[in-house]
């Protein structure tokens, strides 16, 4: 019976996490499906997110929720600002999808970003020092830290509000409208590229959400970037790209798969799996488990 | 250039130096797939990884002379580039780049892991030292760096002569067409599987060939410097910037980055950590946005507005008529 509780907790560790990961690939997602961006920047924009709700929330030693939406509307406008002035000059110059110097473009801005980082917040481990939440949740033997739990229920809240977003209001319209065929959509009047600096903005707004709640129990460091990059894109190629509920999907599954691995091996070598199962999805099923088969 | 150290003594310039040519023939070494074939991989590190401690392991554990042991070095990462190429070059663009990140990191994980393979003594993340033995030319190893100096200029050279061949050659247009539109190319009948991994190949055997001379140059060998992706950033860095579509953009890059680079990472380095490296992707970002085709295209943009400036006036055009 001890085994089964054992196991039931990894699982529950695992969804919790998973969720969180869904969500900060969910930012990837959306930005990837609607723009047809691969952004290799992202996970040094996660760091950066994490990074900045770390530093105001030091500096002004209030209630680290309190920073996260606040980080996440200045994130929102890195994310727009990106798109406006980096990304679209490439777009605009050539007549499909552009993908190589996108590519290179988002290279440079992760290579100077998580130096950036580097020099500015050094290479120690940064913790946040948390007063508020610093319960657990018990049932039975197993124990769910508070500040996970509001982790888990805040990615799906914003998941929820994500889905609403998108299918009922006029915004969310245009952008699945832009995501599913471009030229068409700005033939039927929508600003094309103004949708693509939203989207990526409420992209980046997202990441640096999960980013946030994920900060009271783990740690931030220049690095993450890298890790939190191919994670990323294991859940999207996983879960589908382009799709909310398949980036959820591929997050609880890594979430799932990492923490029921880590009890068997280094965390360093779960991280090498999952960058294995990332080429072998690539190369099985490159539209994922829930994508539409797109081309 | 070449006879710079009749000139010039001083140890510190002749190091830069040489560290800058290595740099322009690794970058060289990945423009074989990355320019030429359009293929742009993140994981060259790896193959230079391969080289630098295959030599040098097969020097501690059974004496082999480096000279031979890049052979088996740079055979070594042609077996790699197989097992690389043949399931990452299915993928596409920006899937193809990310796979090849996402391998590079496993190969790095596993030998930080990895502290023996049978007799070979790996270390993992400590990684391993090149026995001195002094001044040992037949086991390509010198007192002084003069030698070193001469030899990585001949790489260049061999290097650069290998790419003419590969591009001057009907094989050379085959993969300038899979690097313009890989489909227009498969339609035309070309083997596009076989023409990238050959490429690779190539690029990977030349690359470890770098590795070993890294290894034996530095004369120590651990993951954190030769197999990590920054390190394969760097060289990927190099090459666009200066342009992958012409041989010379290697060399221009990283003539123009390499030394500044380096003076920023000494001179401002302890307070600044990172800071060339910022600088670099700036770069990046600026040559991709300005410069599409690196800045090895600039005399041919102002070649271009000076025929455009020569049309108009010929067309009657201009403000002086």
């Amino acid at each position: 019976m001890d085994n089964l509780f054992i196991y039931l907790e990894l699982l529950v560790n695992g969804v919790i996490i998973g969720t969180v990961y869904g969500l900060i690939a969910c930012g990837l997602s959306l930005i990837f499906g609607v723009g047809k961006i691969v952004n290799f920047a992202h996970g040094a924009l996660l760091a950066l997110g994490m990074f900045i709700v770390y530093f105001i929330q030091r500096t002004l030693a209030i209630n680290i929720y309190l920073v996260i939406l606040p980080a996440a509307f200045l994130m929102f406008w890195i994310g727009y600002g990106l798109q406006f002035f980096l990304i679209k000059p490439i777009i605009r110059r050539e007549s499909g999808m552009p993908v190589l110097p996108v590519i290179l473009l988002t290279a440079g801005i992760m290579m100077a970003l998580e130096n950036l980082l580097l020099m500015v917040f050094g290479s120690s481990y940064l913790t946040v020092k948390m007063d508020f939440a610093q319960g657990t949740l018990r049932i039975g033997t197993i124990s769910l830290p508070f500040v996970r739990l509001i982790a888990f229920f805040s990615s799906l809240v914003v998941v929820a509000a994500l889905h609403f977003f998108l299918s009922r209001t006029d915004l969310g319209r245009a952008i699945r409208a832009v995501s599913q065929d471009r030229e068409k959509a700005r033939l039927l009047g929508v600003d094309d590229h103004k949708i693509l600096c939203i989207t990526v903005g409420l992209g980046m707004a997202i990441t640096t959400i999960s980013g946030g709640t994920l900060l009271p129990f783990y740690y931030v460091h220049p690095d993450i970037g890298n890790m939190f990059l191919t994670k990323c894109f294991v859940i999207v190629v996983l879960g589908g790209m382009g799709t909310i509920s398949g980036a959820l999907m591929g997050g609880i599954i890594v979430g799932i798969l990492e923490v029921v691995v880590a009890q068997v091996m280094k965390v360093s070598v779960v991280q090498a799996l999952i960058f294995l199962i990332f080429v072998l999805v690539l190369l099985l099923k490159p539209s994922g488990l829930l994508g539409t088969a797109r081309e | 250039m070449v006879l710079l150290p009749l000139f010039d003594s001083d140890p510190y310039h002749i190091h830069l130096i040489i560290s800058v040519g290595l740099m322009i023939y690794l970058a060289m070494t990945w423009n074989i797939v990355g320019g030429l074939a359009g293929q742009v991989s993140f994981g060259h590190a790896t193959f230079v990884g391969m080289g630098a401690y295959a030599s040098t392991l097969l020097f501690i554990n059974y004496g082999l002379t480096p000279w031979l042991g890049m052979i088996a070095g740079g055979l070594l990462a042609v077996v790699v580039s197989l097992m690389v190429g043949l399931p990452c070059f299915r993928l596409r663009g920006a899937f193809f780049s990310l796979s090849t990140l996402a391998l590079a990191e496993v190969v790095r994980i596993v030998v930080v892991n990895t502290e023996r393979i049978g007799p070979f003594e790996v270390r993992g993340a400590a990684g391993i030292l090149v026995p001195l033995k002094g001044d040992a030319p037949g086991l390509f190893q010198f007192n002084g760096k003069v030698p070193y100096y001469y030899i990585i200029w001949m790489m260049i050279g061999a290097v650069y002569y290998i790419s003419y061949r590969i591009k001057t050659s009907r094989y050379g247009l085959f993969l300038s067409a899979i690097a313009d539109d890989e489909e227009a190319a498969r339609a035309n009948g070309v083997n596009v599987l076989k023409a990238k991994m050959l490429a690779l190949m190539v690029s990977a055997f030349l690359a470890a060939i770098g590795g070993t001379f890294y290894a034996q140059f530095y004369r120590s060998v651990d993951p954190v410097n030769v197999l990590a992706v920054g390190f394969s950033m760097e060289i990927v860095l190099m090459a666009v910037v200066g342009g992958t579509r012409f041989l010379h953009g290697p060399i221009i890059g990283t003539l123009i980055l390499a030394p500044f680079g380096e003076v920023v990472r000494a001179s401002l380095g302890g307070s600044f950590f990172g800071l060339h490296k910022i600088i670099y992707g700036m770069v990046l970002v600026a040559v991709i946005l300005f410069f599409p085709n690196g800045i090895a295209s600039l005399p041919d943009l102002i070649r271009g507005r000076v025929k455009e400036k020569q049309n108009l006036h010929a067309a009657g055009v201009g403000a002086e008529e």
